[in-house]
């Protein structure tokens, strides 16, 4: 390779490779640690109610997003919903993935599995309003309901808790089915086949076998679903009532009907920090899970013969 | 130790497939029966039948006498090593050996000393400990059979387990393999599509074709006698000639191929039926292998010449005659061309042509006085008296 021996300084491969760098580090500066930097320079910021703000250094954003119990109670709502709704995702997605990556018919397992993302093609704002139709008092679910006898008469769900967990739930869905699909595709279906011809019934192969294969993908499903829904501003803010409001919805609140951009920024940094914090920590604990990365896989039973 | 019975079996997958029709076959308790043949001849299906992972459409699966066609996978005691090894990477070597113990519930101790003394008797030893991954080729393989056998089940069934190793690797197991089943006693079904492998593992082959066992029988009954077309090409390298009847005399029949040589060859295997005779005129194929056949000088550059007529080789008869007469005036032999010569360590090919254009190949053995015609040379060639074989058409 030409551009290992340029690398620490010298030729013009070198030079063109760090002139070529120039564009996505420019990138990254300037739409993402810039405004990084700036929310994190406006938190410290004194508001000035009804006149924007000025440049200060006042702790007294945080303090207020800390010692005000309405603050507080958001930020652990946020985490309880988000991994409530991590949970619900993985206990529907994972069962569904599976039957689909054992379809026998690679056709209908390209349709299924079509067909299970391409809600991702709508945006949030679209299927969250689907939703509040669905699940108001006069149509959809609420009609459905009543017709097969189970309530008296039709009851409205939106906007409310089980809006906010239907529409959380169907919004990220799709990228457990995906985290999923890849970690129980890689594995070699006579592992399963070999664990039953040494006398393991069906549930103890999925329990022995299946399921500590397919742990690492299972994993960074939820994660990644509760990270997303952490940071989900459309959904509760749309299905659900003021009860249901995450951190993003109460930052937006405040940015753009308070006019308080030194406290929403303080709490952006306080919710950046939690994810920050969540996501490394869930990322080493996935780390030392993992046999190794194409555990399980066909690639690796295949053998590089030694 | 069982027997294994298959009664009339048949499945055929969605699609309107038949990947085993109508196959019956019996491994005796302490076999060794290789299913031999090309791939999606139904040989991995019938031995997938075996361990349950597939259910026959109709027809039966015994094992020790005992119907098993509808009991679940992990209820019928079979130990099998799969094509992909299918080794547990999130479980350590000792781990894996002791799966089924474990899952059979024997406690912990007990499973642990069964396993230690299946890893010692593949050579495994010390490597309790590892991942799958932290083996070789050679290693895993050794592994997998531990682990089907330390539940000690009574059938042990191998789904081309070598197909990924290199040659030399390849033989070192198979000889580790045969001393394994020998010393175990263990009834086993080995699928491969390798006939050099069916040939020196087995007690017995089965040739399969199109879902169907073609011949049953000891690797040298398969050789020697072929009973089919395709299980006389398929086992072996082997020279066919398309003919007719010309005669039947004693224990030969003569066969004129479609070049006009004549050939003398053994009658076709009649599996036990009677013999059936062959009429004059019936179209047969005769099937010569290339180490029966004997290559000779052509004595002279006119003997080419006269190739056209009819060579009346093989027959007893004929072959003093030509003998006694010299190969020189066409009749000793079929007359070929030396189109290439290739030397094989143990053996050397003699690739040669005949007049028509069909290609015939003839070898020698190390050691053997082999002919000194080099390439582009004219020769004649000659069957070994008794060594041809007729087939049915």
């Amino acid at each position: 390779m030409a551009m290992r021996g340029g690398f620490p300084a010298q030729g013009a491969g070198g030079r063109l490779a760090r002139a070529l760098l120039v564009f996505p580090v420019g990138m990254l500066v300037v739409f993402f640690v810039v405004p990084l930097i700036m929310m994190f320079v406006v938190s410290f910021y004194r508001n000035l109610p009804g006149a924007g703000w000025e440049p200060a250094f006042t702790l007294e954003n945080y303090v207020r997003a800390f010692s005000r119990g309405l603050y507080r109670d958001r930020l652990v709502y946020t985490l309880e919903i988000s991994a409530l709704n991590a949970v619900l995702c993985l206990l529907i997605g994972y069962p569904f993935t599976y039957y689909l990556v054992r379809l026998a018919s690679p056709f209908w397992r390209k349709v299924g599995l079509t067909l299970s993302i391409s809600t991702l093609w709508l945006t949030y704002v679209v299927r969250s309003y689907a939703w509040s139709v669905l699940l108001s008092a006069t149509s959809g679910v609420g009609q459905l309901l009543m017709w097969l006898g189970l309530v008296d008469r039709p009851t409205g769900y939106t906007p409310g808790p089980v809006a906010t967990v239907v529409g959380l739930v169907y919004v990220f869905l799709p990228f457990m089915i995906l985290s999923l699909y890849g970690s129980l595709r890689a594995i070699d279906p006579s592992m399963e086949e070999a664990s039953m011809n040494l006398g393991a019934r069906p549930w103890r192969t999925f329990l022995h076998v299946v399921l500590p294969l397919s742990l690492p993908g299972a994993a960074a499903g939820a994660v990644m679903v509760f990270l997303l829904t952490m940071g989900n501003y459309v959904v509760p803010s749309i299905l659900g009532q003021p009860a249901q409001w995450t951190m993003p919805v109460i930052i937006t609140n405040q940015v753009m009907n308070e006019s308080n951009v030194p406290f929403g920024a303080a709490m952006s940094v306080i919710l950046l920090a939690v994810l920050g914090l969540l996501a490394y920590a869930t990322g080493r604990l996935v780390g030392k899970a993992r046999v190794n990365p194409y555990a399980g896989s066909r690639v690796a039973q295949g053998g590089e013969g030694a | 130790m069982s027997r294994v019975d298959l009664v009339q079996v048949t499945k055929t997958y969605p699609g309107g497939v038949k990947a085993v029709d109508g196959v019956s076959l019996t491994v005796e308790a302490g076999e060794f029966m290789t299913l031999l043949g090309p791939s999606g001849c139904g040989k991995t299906t019938s031995l997938r039948m075996i361990a349950g992972f597939e259910q026959p459409d109709s027809g039966q699966v015994l094992i020790g006498g005992k119907d098993v066609t509808r009991v679940p996978p992990y209820e019928r005691d079979t130990g099998m090593v799969f094509q992909s090894l299918a080794l547990f990477p999130h479980m350590s070597v000792l781990d894996n050996v002791m799966y089924g113990l474990r899952m059979r519930r024997v406690p912990r101790p007990e499973a642990e000393a069964r396993a230690k003394e299946m890893l010692a008797l593949v050579q495994l030893a010390g490597y309790e400990q590892r991942r799958p991954h932290q083996l070789s080729g050679g290693q895993r393989q050794r592994v997998a059979f531990a682990r089907a056998l330390a539940v000690n089940p009574s059938i042990f069934l191998l789904d081309e387990p070598f197909a990924a190793l290199d040659a030399k690797l390849r033989d070192e197991l198979q000889v580790e393999l045969r001393r394994l089943q020998q010393r175990l006693r263990i009834t086993t079904v080995f699928v491969t599509h390798n006939q050099r492998e069916a040939m020196t593992l087995s007690d017995r082959v089965a040739v399969m074709r199109d879902g169907r066992v073609e011949q049953v029988g000891t690797p040298q009954e398969v050789y020697e006698e072929p009973a089919t077309v395709f299980v006389a090409g398929f086992v072996g390298m082997t020279n066919l000639f398309k003919g007719h009847v010309v005669a039947q005399d004693g224990g030969f029949v003569r066969v004129r191929t479609a070049e006009g040589f004549e050939i003398a060859g053994r009658p076709p295997r009649t599996n036990g039926a009677p013999p059936q005779a062959l009429a004059p005129g019936q179209p047969v194929t005769v099937s010569v292998r290339p180490e029966a056949l004997r290559l000779v000088q052509a004595g002279a550059a006119g003997a080419v010449g006269e190739a056209g007529a009819v060579g009346e080789a093989g027959t007893p008869t004929a072959r003093e005659s030509g003998e006694a007469a010299g190969e020189s005036n066409g009749t000793g032999g079929i007359p070929v061309r030396v189109d290439m010569v290739r030397f094989v360590g143990e053996l050397v090919e003699y690739h040669l042509f005949t007049p028509g254009g069909q290609e015939i190949l003839c070898t020698y053995q190390r050691g053997q006085a082999a002919p000194a015609v080099g390439q582009g040379a004219q020769a004649l060639v000659r069957v070994e008296p008794g060594e041809a074989r007729v087939l049915w058409q």
